[in-house]
């Protein structure tokens, strides 16, 4: 995760660079390992220096059924938590808000 | 593809050995021997550029000038004047009447091909943000939600999938595009055989990038009834990464037929990315 965020970090100079803010950019935590491998979303915040407008828990065997059966997560158990975080992300798109502070979040 | 040029002078010996010199340079001409010829010609032929003789006995080039420009199919279509007429009302009649550029025989060889590059190039890149801007000016268009990692690996294509068909199952019109040429994955997530629409809009002419093109290269995933652009996973197709213009054309019809587009983008700044983010109404980082 570490160099993860620090590759993010290098991408969001870059695009502050180039002319795109990052205020544009909603950062999401995509986390594929269990809780106690994850980077605390407040150590990825500041060494982004971004707010995280979202994190989605991992699922790696919803993921993988998922794509042995060639259907979305979110029709493979459409009541599993990534389900509902995809739901989430989606009304908050709908809105047009910003998903800040826990509009979509499933727990920080 | 050759580009077109075609001549309009009523002297033979212009004709052949303009003709001839631009042919070398791997120019497809078109020739006509008066002003009417090459008005006729030109509507059939559509030529990429016009080299056009001034004095001709049935009509005068600033004539033949006027008329292409009244044209709307025509009046994009660069003009150079090249005639025997120096003096400098000649040429601002030249420039008034509506040609792009004027040049006095005789002339070298070498000048008159540099002038016809230079115009045609910059013909080209105008009219490819024409019609880039054609399509980005469409009404009614939908919102663009662009999805991008900060590496490769981080489940970009998983979410942009699962929030687009989130959005489908909320009542939401909504189209799904990889745009990673050569590294798609979406398709083989969905258990489509084939991904070659995305390729098969890249690899068009920028002309070519039509709103019919891209709708028809849209397919359908049978269970969610998500519809999708998707990228080949065949290496091959990485050369498309450099089909910036496609790309941006692509979104911008593509934003015209759904409600929302999500746009997986992979991962990084590339060239393509670098085109399509500002397009984008929001922009989601993957960490």
């Amino acid at each position: 995760m570490r160099v993860t965020v620090t590759m993010a970090k290098a991408l969001l100079d870059d695009l502050d660079k180039t002319g795109l803010s990052p205020n544009r950019f909603e950062i999401v935590m995509l986390n594929r390992v269990r809780s106690s491998l994850q980077m605390p979303w407040q150590q990825a915040e500041s060494m982004l220096g971004h707010q995280i407008a979202s994190i989605v828990t991992p699922a790696p065997e919803l993921a993988y059924q998922a794509a042995e059966a060639a259907v979305p997560m979110v029709q493979m158990q459409p009541d599993s938590l990534t389900a509902d975080q995809a739901r989430k992300m989606a009304e908050v798109i709908i809105a047009g808000g910003r998903s800040r502070p826990t509009g979509m979040l499933s727990q920080r | 593809m050759a580009e077109k040029i075609l001549i309009i002078d009523d002297d033979l010996d212009t004709l052949k050995l303009v003709g001839l010199i631009l042919q070398r340079q791997g120019y497809q001409i078109v020739a006509a021997n008066s002003g009417s010829q090459g008005l006729a010609k030109a509507a059939a032929e559509r030529p990429n550029l016009i080299l056009l003789d001034v004095m001709m006995p049935d009509m005068e080039g600033y004539e033949v000038t006027r008329r292409l420009r009244a044209d709307p199919e025509l009046a994009r279509t660069p003009i150079i004047m090249f005639t025997a007429k120096t003096m400098v009302d000649d040429k601002v009649a030249g420039f008034e009447a509506g040609v792009d550029d004027y040049m006095t025989k005789p002339t070298h060889p070498a000048e008159l091909v540099s002038r016809v590059k230079a115009l045609l190039a910059r013909s080209a890149s105008s009219s490819q943000q024409h019609v880039v801007s054609s399509a980005a000016a469409a009404v009614d268009r939908g919102k663009v939600i662009g999805v991008f990692g900060a590496k490769g690996g981080l489940g970009v294509t998983t979410l942009a999938l699962n929030v687009a068909v989130a959005l489908a199952q909320l009542g939401q019109e909504t189209i799904a595009c990889e745009v990673r040429p050569g590294q798609g994955s979406l398709g083989l997530l969905l258990g489509f055989s084939h991904s070659t629409s995305l390729g098969n809009i890249l690899s068009k002419d920028a002309k070519e990038v039509t709103a019919r093109l891209v709708e028809g290269q849209l397919v359908t995933h049978n269970t969610s009834g998500l519809r999708l652009i998707l990228a080949s996973s065949e290496p091959k197709e990485m050369k498309l990464n450099t089909a910036l213009i496609q790309a941006e054309l692509m979104i911008n019809h593509l934003a015209t037929l759904a409600k929302y587009l999500v746009v997986d983008l992979g991962a990084g700044l590339s060239d393509l990315n670098r085109k399509i983010l500002p397009l984008c109404d929001r922009n989601i980082m993957i960490i």
